[in-house]
């Protein structure tokens, strides 16, 4: 006997069927996930066990320099080739995404093996453990001793190392020779014998003999805005903005901007833009590019990477190093270095990829194709290194290395956003200078206190 | 024995309406189980996964650690969340009426029988569908201090020198502000569009036949049958300039001096760029608690301005 299927009828039945795939989907997708996890455990064991019966095992690596991705490509091609039992996979995430991604994949369990790391976040994943202490490895394979001191600095914690420097960046003053051989006036010496005074006599004389009337559109140097770099010149100006107190985990830190020597190089600094008016004013350049890039300035201050920007300037320059502060001749530097995750299950092979990219050997176009300096005081290296550009006064970087500091610290970024946040009024000339250095300091302190909280909590201390 | 027949078959009879109500119940709930799960497991999960983490201090890599209030009450003496609180009021109070006003605007404008009138509505509405990076990109440069298209059109017009836009503090948030009216002026133009096609057109008649000009037909008629669309378009703009987020992160970053940090933007540097994830967690909250009491406020006042037919 047939039935009739009424509408109504047709349309419970087709619901249900409906309602009972979805849920049988969601079952399905849990069956599935459940064995991602344990899929994930077990190639990780299953690598590691037959790579002694000559299997291959994985190793993954993650960069943010996704424009060095041509330069190193190569680098890790050959490091493939040369290591037929290794299977590397390589991923470059923009910087604005990777600590990010990176965090969801310690979250998750399956961090990359090795990646790249700023001293800007690092210190913060050695207090989770989540970085593998390479001390001993570091020194039986290479000699800290033949590292530039800068470049180390930056990565170690209580003696320890948790990281390796890979190449150097300094700050360096740019400048554009053609403005400064139009306006009849001497360029910046290449020697670096010159003063915070000539700088802004050399910026003035720019600004005078390129501008007509009360517009500015040629500006003779830029200013120093980020307390990153600022702090540096503090300190080459015979201050302390951290009273002596200063570690990498911020335990019992203390800054000061109020002193005299810290509060006056802000004082120079802002002067440029509100008092002098040789340096742009913030915007000025904003959407344009690298500042020195359009013809409109005459010195910059920047790393290593002008290098590589200004290849194709339709001007002359050159570089040479910062001005010599009151006290000490210093400028701000730091190295980019990679890191071996506690969680990689294949440390040996991870090793090994780290050693060959830092090897100037089988590594080096890296340094000498991006600009970035290397991190190794070996002579033949560093005279690879000037050969490249031999028209240019490369020497800068290696003279800046010599005398480079840094400050980088647990929460780096979230530090220096709170203490900018307070100068930025003075560089603006909205706030008078002591204001803003009391400003600053309480902003600093503040933000001192409840990062170093932050992080005890969070990792039990 | 009759009676007993009939108790049976009216017995029978009810069991069989309870079989096709139970049926009929269990249609339904099979009609929005989809819907059900999606509510559950992608939005009342995580809505009250980060209530729990909003009361914990969590750096994502390791396990929350129990604070309890502490994340909200340390917002309340900290001076940059007030500061935050001021700007996010600041753009509310400058956004609000004036993307209202001129979308309103547009509305009746592009409401005309005129040739072409559908292409000057597409044309309004491009800013709601394009880019927002690309939409940044052209507004950095319109709002160059140097170079932009604005500050010379103030030199050449006016004989006014413009202000450093995005990067003075002061001029800042009202380039955002203008940006912002710029992006979300067609939205709530298409909404008052609606609602002017609502509009009974014998309403008109009647009145032209009295003898009303057009802006006694806009005072006294458009404006009264079009404030239930007024209403929706209020709330869904007090709601969305409480989260602006995409013009700040793109143009200012919160800057300069913290001139434009509204409390999204607040949120995001929290949770994502510091990994802050509970205090981020407890801004949210009190966003969501901010706009909740506003929205409330608005419905209770509605009574006394809003005409429903």
């Amino acid at each position: 006997m047939a039935t009739k299927l009424s509408r109504r009828r047709f349309l419970v039945s087709a619901s249900m069927l409906g309602g009972s795939a979805v849920l049988a989907a969601c079952a399905g997708a849990t069956a599935t996930t459940a064995p991602v996890g344990e899929a994930t455990a077990a190639p990780a064991e299953a690598t590691s066990a037959p790579a002694a019966a000559g299997a291959t095992v994985k190793v993954d690596y993650w960069q943010y320099m996704t424009d060095m991705e041509e330069i190193e490509t190569p680098i890790l091609n050959a490091f493939t080739d040369a290591n037929p039992g290794i299977e590397l996979t390589w991923q470059y995430v923009p910087w604005q995404q990777y600590w990010e991604k990176l965090n969801a994949t310690l979250a998750a369990g399956n961090p990359p093996d090795v990646w790249n790391t700023a001293p800007t976040f690092y210190f913060e994943y050695i207090l989770r453990n989540q970085l593998t202490d390479i001390t001993d490895l570091f020194k039986q394979n290479v000699d800290p001793d033949t590292f530039y001191t800068t470049a180390l600095s930056g990565y170690d914690l209580e003696e320890k190392y948790y990281g390796i420097p890979r190449n150097l960046v300094t700050t360096v003053c740019f400048f554009n020779q053609t403005l400064f051989e139009e306006a009849g006036i001497e360029p910046p010496p290449l020697d670096g014998n010159w003063t915070w005074d000539d700088y802004l006599e050399k910026a003035q004389g720019i600004v005078d003999f390129h501008n007509t009337g009360d517009k500015i559109t040629t500006w003779g140097g830029g200013t120093v805005q980020s307390v990153g770099w600022l702090n540096i010149f503090m300190k080459g100006n015979g201050g302390d903005p951290f009273m002596g107190t200063f570690r990498r985990d911020l335990q019992d830190v203390e800054c000061d901007y109020t002193e005299e020597q810290s509060c006056n190089t802000v004082a120079f600094m802002s002067g440029l833009i509100n008092d002098a008016k040789v340096a742009p004013p913030a915007g000025e350049f904003e959407g344009q590019g690298d500042a020195l890039l359009t013809g409109r300035l005459a010195m910059n201050w920047s790393l290593n990477w002008g290098v590589n920007t200004y290849k194709d300037a339709p001007f002359e320059w050159n570089l040479t190093q910062v001005p010599q502060g009151s006290a000490l001749p210093l400028t701000y530097g730091g190295a980019d270095g990679l890191v071996l995750s506690q969680a990689s299950k294949v440390k040996n092979e991870s090793w090994d990829l780290i050693l060959w990219l830092i090897d100037p050997v089988t590594g080096g176009d890296f340094l000498t194709q991006s600009g970035a300096m290397p991190v190794l005081k070996d002579q033949a290296v560093l005279d690879e290194y000037l050969g490249r550009h031999p028209e240019k006064n490369l020497q800068a970087f290696l003279d800046a290395a010599e005398v480079a500091d840094n400050y980088f610290c647990l929460g780096y970024s979230e530090l220096n956003k709170a203490i900018d946040d307070e100068f930025a009024n003075v560089y603006l000339g909205n706030l008078a200078v002591a204001e803003g250095c009391t400003k600053a300091t309480a902003a600093g302190n503040e933000a001192i206190q409840r990062i170093h909280q932050q992080y005890q909590e969070a990792i039990g201390g | 024995m009759a009676d007993a027949q009939v108790t049976t078959a009216a017995w029978g009879r009810a069991s069989s309406r309870r079989r096709r109500k139970w049926l009929h119940t269990l249609s339904c709930y099979a009609y929005i189980t989809p819907l059900l799960l999606n509510l559950i497991l992608l939005s009342a999960g995580p809505v009250l996964y980060s209530l729990f983490i909003s009361f914990t201090n969590w750096q994502i890599v390791l396990p929350p650690v129990w604070v309890g209030l502490r994340n909200y009450t340390e917002q309340f003496s900290s001076p940059t969340f007030w500061t935050v609180m001021g700007n996010t009021f600041y753009y509310t109070v400058g956004y609000v009426p004036l993307s209202m006003i001129v979308a309103l605007a547009m509305a009746i404008f592009v409401n005309q029988k005129l040739p072409g009138i559908s292409l000057f509505r597409s044309l309004y509405f491009l800013p709601v569908v394009s880019s927002g990076v690309a939409v940044a990109l052209v507004w950095g440069w319109i709002y160059h201090p140097t170079f932009g298209v604005l500050n010379w059109l103030l030199d050449a017009s006016l004989g006014v020198q413009g202000p450093r836009w995005l990067s003075d503090p002061k001029w800042a948030m009202p380039a955002l502000i203008i940006l912002g009216v710029w992006r979300g002026m067609g939205s709530s133009m298409i909404i008052f569009l609606a609602g002017l096609q609502g509009v009974p057109q014998e309403l008109y008649e009647a009145a032209r036949m009295d003898g009303a000009g057009r802006l006694r037909e806009i005072r006294s008629i458009t404006l009264p049958m079009l404030t239930p669309t007024i209403f929706f378009v209020l709330i869904t703009s007090v709601i969305g300039s409480f989260q602006v987020w995409e013009a700040t992160y793109l143009l200012t970053q919160g800057g300069p001096a913290k001139a434009t940090l509204t409390i999204s933007y607040y949120i995001f540097q929290n949770a994502f760029e510091w990994f802050h994830m509970g205090i981020g967690a407890a801004l949210a909250y009190i966003l969501f608690f901010i706009v909740a009491i506003i929205t409330f406020i608005q419905f209770r006042l509605q009574r006394r301005w809003v005409f429903y037919r």
